[in-house]
């Protein structure tokens, strides 16, 4: 078979989208850089803002106004939390308009002046969540008023701590003022523990020692096996999309492609011609992109996990390099034949692109499978296109071993590709296609 | 070189039905000669360039070019022709003369004819200055000038034009006529269609009136003053298609 026309006509496309500004960054600059400005990046940031927020001093409200005087210095002993008084939280919630205006103003005075068992819950709450939100306090801790007596007869003492665990400062403040009662409730059982001349161990019936015994190669490719494949799917498909757009819709937008035909070279020649560059451009976008996550992964330290820094250093052999290549070689191919066919189905780049955009969508959600945990390679998934190679990367990377179903996975995979690159040259023959105006 | 017997090409149209695009069209264009396909927009001349050209496939009736069927040869035929419309537009963020290669590797030419070709077609279009330009940065009329190179570049013996002055400015339409005429000079058959009177009545050396995807009349000017008694081409289309208001 002479298959000159199509090498022609790779080469020239090659050469053309690599001109292609849009081409260049999809296929090239978004797989080097989304994945470390993603983990790096964002996690750094991400564990910036909870280190700062856990090391800031934390402003609390302690109610009632006469908690137990004992208490209340304790709490002031400890360096990082900073009482506000009442006062001050009253003056900020009448002038500061963070309470709802009917709001009443002796609601008000009754909870901030009052016992807290005395005002229904529903009140004390917003007066709480008002002095929260204003950021006059960062959490309100509502002590007993009768710590002396629980204390002496050996009751427990009931603290209320009241914090917005979606405000990441008062959340740190929560998580102090919860620590510290753990601290002094811990200096309080050693003194009854004493008075009852008991041993501490008479608390621990069972004391479990746990050992984590997976791999390491598991361990360290947990994350990369999560992430990996679903970027993959999606940056392949990325990467192949402007050029598949630009070969063909922006072929007949540009009026290229009747001279095109024209010519004397077969029609599937043109339209394997351009498979080729698409599946390139796919392959190219995602052996970028598997480098750069697997670097990323490697020299991260930091990541959303603060565990990951022990997962270090993980190096990916041969074996599961070679094993993801060789699985995804089959996807780009059947990514890029659906890209041809849908893309040459349409009348302009911009038609194209709104054919394009559903296919995303189709890919995205079934590639959320390598995110969800528990989801296995079972013999009936290995048939459900997307989904199969997500589970067959994440299996390759977890250094599970089923070779049988990852092969099948690979033939089936393949199978389809070989299907989609069918239509798509049938497509690139339909004069009602080609000349669609 | 060319010979087309009862064409026929219908569309199927989700509005209107079957619509017979081309509907037993025949005649002849032979070598040294223009023949301009004449006729309203929504005729049939691009539907009948575009069956010559293989483009579509015909449902009936026979195309030889250069003795070849186009049917069963399509290939064969293309290799032979080189075909320009009025819209043609090239590839960007290619230069002219990477285009020319392009072209010209896909006729099959080796890379020294084509490197030949290139340079002759180059200078003989007074395309030196911005041959090695990309396209996007090139003037209409240097992109004009592009075009009909790549049309030529594998010396075809048949030049099929569809409108090809189409939309051009005065300059470059005069750039395009005087490239038609040289190449009849040259002996290439010229297969050009139009919808501007003049255009037809100037160029060409035979004219085919073509209505609703029939032929209605062939023949040269001449033939066709005598034929309706009228000087004026315009009126003799009139006439040719039988309608007053010359509506299809």
């Amino acid at each position: 078979m002479n298959l000159r026309g199509v090498l022609i006509v790779y080469t020239k496309e090659m050469r053309d989208i690599l001109r292609d500004r849009r081409t260049l960054i999809t296929m090239i600059l978004v797989p080097i850089l989304l994945y470390p400005l993603l983990s790096i990046g964002m996690g750094a940031l991400i564990s910036s803002q909870f280190e700062k927020s856990r090391a800031a001093d934390h402003r609390i409200l302690v109610m009632p106004r006469d908690a137990d005087v004992a208490l209340r210095t304790a709490l002031n002993a400890d360096d990082q939390l900073q009482i506000v008084p009442a006062d001050s939280v009253r003056h900020a919630l009448r002038t500061g308009g963070a309470l709802d205006s009917l709001f009443r103003a002796d609601w008000l005075d009754a909870v901030l002046d009052g016992i807290p068992e005395d005002v229904p819950d529903s009140i004390r709450e917003q007066v709480y969540y008002a002095a929260i939100a204003s950021k006059t306090v960062a959490a309100v801790v509502e002590l007993p008023v009768d710590f002396e007596r629980r204390r002496t007869v050996g009751d427990s003492i009931i603290l209320g701590v009241f914090s917005d665990e979606t405000d990441i400062k008062s959340e740190a403040a929560g998580d102090r003022l919860r620590a510290w009662a753990r601290k002094v409730g811990d200096s309080l059982v050693t003194e009854r523990l004493a008075i009852e001349g008991l041993d501490r161990r008479i608390l621990y019936p069972f004391w479990v020692s746990s050992y984590d015994i997976a791999p390491l190669a598991k361990k360290s490719g947990f994350l990369l096996a999560m992430m990996l494949p679903y970027m993959l799917m999606i940056l392949t498909m990325t990467g192949g999309m402007y050029p598949a757009l630009d070969i063909t819709a922006g072929e007949k937008e540009r009026n290229t492609l009747e001279t095109l035909l024209a010519a004397p070279v077969a029609r599937w020649h043109l339209a394997v011609g351009k498979f080729l560059t698409v599946f390139t451009a796919g392959m190219v976008t995602m052996l970028l992109a598997t480098t750069s996550m697997t670097l990323s992964v490697m020299m991260s330290a930091v990541q959303f996990n603060s565990q990951a820094a022990e997962l270090a250093p993980f190096t990916p052999t041969g074996a599961t390099v070679a094993w993801i290549i060789l699985l995804m070689i089959p996807v780009a191919t059947l990514f890029s034949a659906v890209l041809i066919a849908v893309a040459v189905s349409a009348r302009s780049y911009k038609e194209g692109q709104s054919y394009v955009t559903p296919m995303f969508i189709a890919v995205i959600l079934p590639a959320m499978v390598s995110i969800i945990p528990g989801i296995e390679l079972e013999w009936g998934l290995v048939f459900v296109p997307v989904v199969n190679l997500c589970l067959a990367l994440k299996e390759v990377l977890l250094g599970i071993h089923q070779p049988l179903k990852i092969l099948a996975v690979f033939g089936v995979t393949t199978l389809y590709a070989a299907l989609a690159l069918f239509v798509a040259t049938r497509i690139f023959q339909r004069e009602s296609v080609l000349f669609r105006t | 070189m060319i010979t087309v017997t009862d064409l026929r090409k219908s569309f199927q149209d989700k509005k209107h039905g079957v619509i017979h695009a081309v509907d037993g069209v025949s005649f002849e264009c032979r070598s040294g000669e223009i023949f301009a396909l004449l006729g309203l927009n929504g005729a049939g001349k691009t539907t009948t360039l575009r069956l010559l050209a293989t483009m579509l496939r015909p449902d009936g009736g026979q195309i030889l070019i250069g003795g070849v069927d186009a049917r069963a040869r399509p290939q064969a035929v293309r290799a032979q022709i080189g075909f320009l419309t009025g819209t043609t537009g090239l590839y960007w963020r290619l230069t002219p003369r990477e285009i020319l290669t392009y072209f010209g590797r896909l006729s099959g030419l080796d890379r020294n004819t084509i490197r030949q070709r290139s340079d002759q077609l180059i200078a003989r279009l007074g395309m030196e200055e911005f041959a090695d330009r990309r396209v996007d940065k090139l003037s209409s009329g240097q992109k004009q000038k592009a075009s009909i190179a790549r049309t030529l570049i594998h010396d075809p013996p048949i030049l099929i034009l569809d409108e090809p002055t189409v939309g051009l400015d005065v300059l470059t339409s005069r750039a395009i006529v005087d490239f038609i005429a040289e190449a009849r000079s040259g002996g290439k058959c010229v297969l050009l269609s139009t919808h501007i009177m003049h255009e037809a009545a100037k160029l060409s050396d035979r004219i085919g009136i073509i209505h609703g995807g029939r032929m209605r009349a062939i023949g040269t000017l001449a033939e066709f003053r005598a034929r309706w008694g009228e000087r004026d081409l315009d009126d003799i289309f009139v006439s040719a298609i039988g309608a007053g208001d010359g509506r299809p």
